[in-house]
């Protein structure tokens, strides 16, 4: 049965070998004069001194449009996985009628569909861990760079690195086998199985993620260069800045609470203070007003340190739908399909 | 060798057809006692006929006892049919043609004749004499 | 000898309409099945049940004495070529036997390789550069090659031109010859199964109207033409399976027991073609009054 997964699967194979032999060999020869580069910069930053963040960003933006095509091609691998490996897998085999021919061979249609699992799932998960830990290590000096633009926990990063990927791939292709089989025509599998990725990769992250680990709690003053204004929702990088050591963190939330830690939408300040004049308007000496009445900002955020803890318990999730997918097909293979 | 053939519309089972067509072979002397009759599968594969209706007709064949199957082997032909009558063949076929000229002048035409001659074949087997 | 195929009571329900229901059967080993029916009389239905495919909403089925699709053994035991003679078009001649060998415990390499030979088809062809009677044929030699015990055809000549079709039931007929196997199969054409078949089941509206050995459907079904009457007048032993009537004019087909003596009939006897449409003509079945067509 084996042979026949295989055999079934050689075209695919062969295709997706040449485009990740080309993708690898493209990283391999750009990502070692990209790590030169990256060295050359550590005299200008060996100081400290401000001109390190100029140079830094100036590097970082010659290279930021591969630096983003290579999340890329890590976030598009799984959803591609899905749609050309997964979904055809049954619906194409109903479609042609061929799986009449497979199962009236003298192999039971659950070994069938199992071995044919068994053998595109993994597949699927070394095609994803090549192409991680390839624009992985490709992108490692530009990931440092942009740490403050792009924290590594931030969702669309944290999709793109680590071990989560590999995860996403597994869940992608028993997804598509899935939607084939419940939907039994090819193109509209493929369709539903892409609106679904997209769906999940859109809820997870809001829904799920930030629950797989405590996230840290902490107040902070209010000062000028936290915060845009007295906009209290927003949640950005910069936010980073004030909150030492928090580089790299996904930021959940930020809030103004009021001294006894309640929540507030607005603080009332005195109307002849420096927050009210329009004249003389000095912002720093209103946030100082704001700091003596005990208003705060709270900040919620997954810190760097979340990452691989986060990133076990993503894949583990991912890992547990996948086989109860899995389950539910070998399940339905018995059962009548048309 | 001979080689069956099937009318459909003759109105005749298969395996009734393919026994006649033995028999009509002997007749005429086209199979001669010692030959071998083709072998089910042969048969079966040039007709596209179920097996099932040649093994009938050959078991049929045996019980006339003109044929016997050597397992492993074949069915061979064990004895020849008529094969006095075939010198008759000729003087009876030239009497056929004085009774056809009388009948073409008597004013029949050939579908006639034809019914003429199937209804006193089958009254006389019948035993009575028309 | 154990039945091939023995149905009580079989049937299967897509939501509220039975694709096959009621159907009661037991067909004898080492026969030629026709199964004949419009379509969606439940042929296909039925064909699927056997090969275990698809599972009953009712009633019982047992196929060589286990049942369909309950397991590798089963599975070996039974071959389906389903309708379309599917192959995989993407996979070679070549492949499709390792295919068979590697699924297929008692996979007969020898067998599938010389009819491929004799067949004159290229190893190294894909089975979408083949010709409709040449994928048939492969379909066919898969299903033969696993050496089963019975094998179930849907509709296998469907797109073949008369040669091909002559050719492919020559080659099903030879392994017949050759094997001791039960061949049930469906089909449109009924002067095929005059020449295929021992044993015939007719469908009509998902149910079993006929079933039985050919030779004593044949030899129990008669044509009764005479002047017009009425049905009263038919003796109690004969049952009237359909009936036409002009003016003056009475045609039956009749099942009869014992031969019918009435000298104001004329008695003829009937092709299974006839026959086979009678049934399909009168369906439901135990429709026994007269004056049904026309």
């Amino acid at each position: 049965m084996t042979w026949l997964a295989l055999r079934q699967f050689r075209t695919a194979a062969y295709a997706t070998t040449a485009a990740l032999a080309v993708i690898l060999a493209l990283l391999a020869a750009t990502g070692v004069g990209l790590r030169d580069r990256y060295s050359a910069l550590r005299p200008a930053c060996g100081s400290g001194g401000p001109e390190c963040s100029v140079v830094a960003q100036a590097f970082f933006r010659e290279n930021r449009s591969a630096w983003l095509a290579a999340i890329a091609l890590v976030l598009v691998v799984p959803a591609l996985v899905g749609t050309f490996w997964g979904a055809p897998l049954v619906a194409r085999e109903v479609e042609t009628g061929t799986h009449f021919v497979a199962w009236n061979q003298s192999t039971t249609r659950r070994h069938w569909l199992l071995v044919k699992l068994r053998v595109l799932s993994l597949a699927a998960m070394l095609t994803a861990a090549l192409c991680t830990a390839a624009v992985s290590w490709w992108s490692s000096p530009l990931d440092e760079v942009a740490i403050g633009d792009f924290p590594l926990m931030d969702p669309l990063m944290f999709a793109a690195r680590g071990v989560a990927p590999v995860a996403y791939a597994l869940f992608a292709f028993v997804l598509g086998v899935t939607v084939g089989m419940l939907v039994r025509r090819t193109t509209a599998a493929m369709a539903a199985t892409v609106a679904l990725l997209i769906t999940a990769q859109v809820l997870f992250p809001v829904l799920v993620r930030p629950h797989l680990a405590a996230p840290v709690e902490t107040t902070t003053e209010i000062s000028d260069h936290r915060s845009d204004g007295f906009t209290v929702e927003r949640v950005g990088p910069d936010s980073a800045a004030l909150l030492p050591g928090s580089s790299g963190a996904w930021f959940l939330s930020s809030t103004i609470v009021d001294p006894s830690g309640t929540v507030v939408d607005s603080i009332p300040v005195s109307a002849s203070g420096p927050c009210v004049s329009p004249v003389n308007q000095d912002r720093a000496a209103c946030f100082a007003e704001m700091g003596e009445l005990g208003y705060q900002f709270q900040v919620r955020y997954q810190p760097l340190s979340h990452f691989w803890p986060m990133q076990a318990r993503e894949s583990a999730v991912y890992v547990g739908l996948s086989l109860a997918l899995a389950g539910l097909c070998l399940w339905r293979v018995r059962r009548n399909l048309t | 060798m001979l080689e069956f053939y099937l009318e459909p519309a003759s109105g005749l089972p298969p395996y009734l057809q393919l026994v006649r067509q033995v028999r009509q072979a002997l007749q005429l002397g086209v199979l001669r006692k010692g030959d071998q009759l083709p072998t089910v599968k042969e048969v079966v594969a040039g007709l596209a006929i179920n097996p099932n209706t040649v093994q009938k007709a050959y078991r049929e064949l045996e019980h006339q006892d003109l044929v016997a199957a050597r397992p492993g082997v074949g069915t061979f032909v064990t004895r020849s049919l008529g094969s006095t009558s075939l010198a008759a063949h000729s003087a009876l076929r030239s009497e056929l043609h004085d009774w056809l000229a009388r009948s073409r002048q008597a004013g029949l035409d050939d579908e006639s004749i034809e019914a003429l001659f199937v209804a006193a074949v089958r009254a006389q087997a019948r035993g009575d004499v028309a | 000898m154990t039945a091939a195929l023995e149905a009580d009571g079989l049937g299967l329900r897509y939501g509220r309409s039975w694709a096959l229901a009621d159907c009661t059967l037991e067909i004898p080993a080492g026969r030629v099945v026709g199964l004949v029916g419009a379509n969606g009389a439940g042929k296909t239905t039925l064909l699927s049940l056997a090969s275990g495919q698809l599972t009953p909403s009712a009633g019982s089925i047992s196929v060589l004495g286990g049942r369909p699709g309950s397991g590798r053994v089963q599975l070996a035991k039974v071959g389906f070529v389903a309708q379309g003679t599917p192959t995989y078009a993407g996979l070679s001649v070549r492949d499709h036997l390792r295919l068979g060998a590697k699924l297929n415990p008692a996979w007969d390499d020898a067998l599938a390789q010389a009819r491929i030979r004799r067949l004159g088809l290229d190893p190294r062809r894909r089975a979408r550069q083949l010709s409709g009677g040449q994928r048939a044929q492969l379909a066919l030699t898969l299903g033969l090659a696993k050496r089963p015990e019975l094998l179930l055809l849907d509709e296998p000549v469907a797109a073949l031109d008369p040669v091909a079709r002559r050719e492919f039931f020559g080659s099903l007929m030879e392994a017949m010859a050759e094997n001791d196997l039960t061949v049930m199969l469906s089909s449109h054409l009924v002067a095929d199964l005059e020449r295929l078949c021992d044993y015939l089941v007719v469908l009509a509206e998902s149910r079993v109207v006929l079933a039985g050995s050919v030779d004593e459907l044949l030899a129990t079904h008669h044509r009764l033409t005479g002047a017009r009457r009425e049905g009263s007048r038919i003796p109690r032993s004969h049952k009237v399976i359909c009936a036409s009537h002009t003016e003056r004019h009475s045609t039956l087909i009749v099942r009869a027991r014992e031969p019918l003596l009435d000298p104001t009939w004329t008695v003829s006897r009937l092709t299974l073609e006839d026959l086979v449409i009678a049934y399909m003509v009168a369906a439901p079945p135990d429709r026994t009054l007269l004056g049904v067509a026309q």
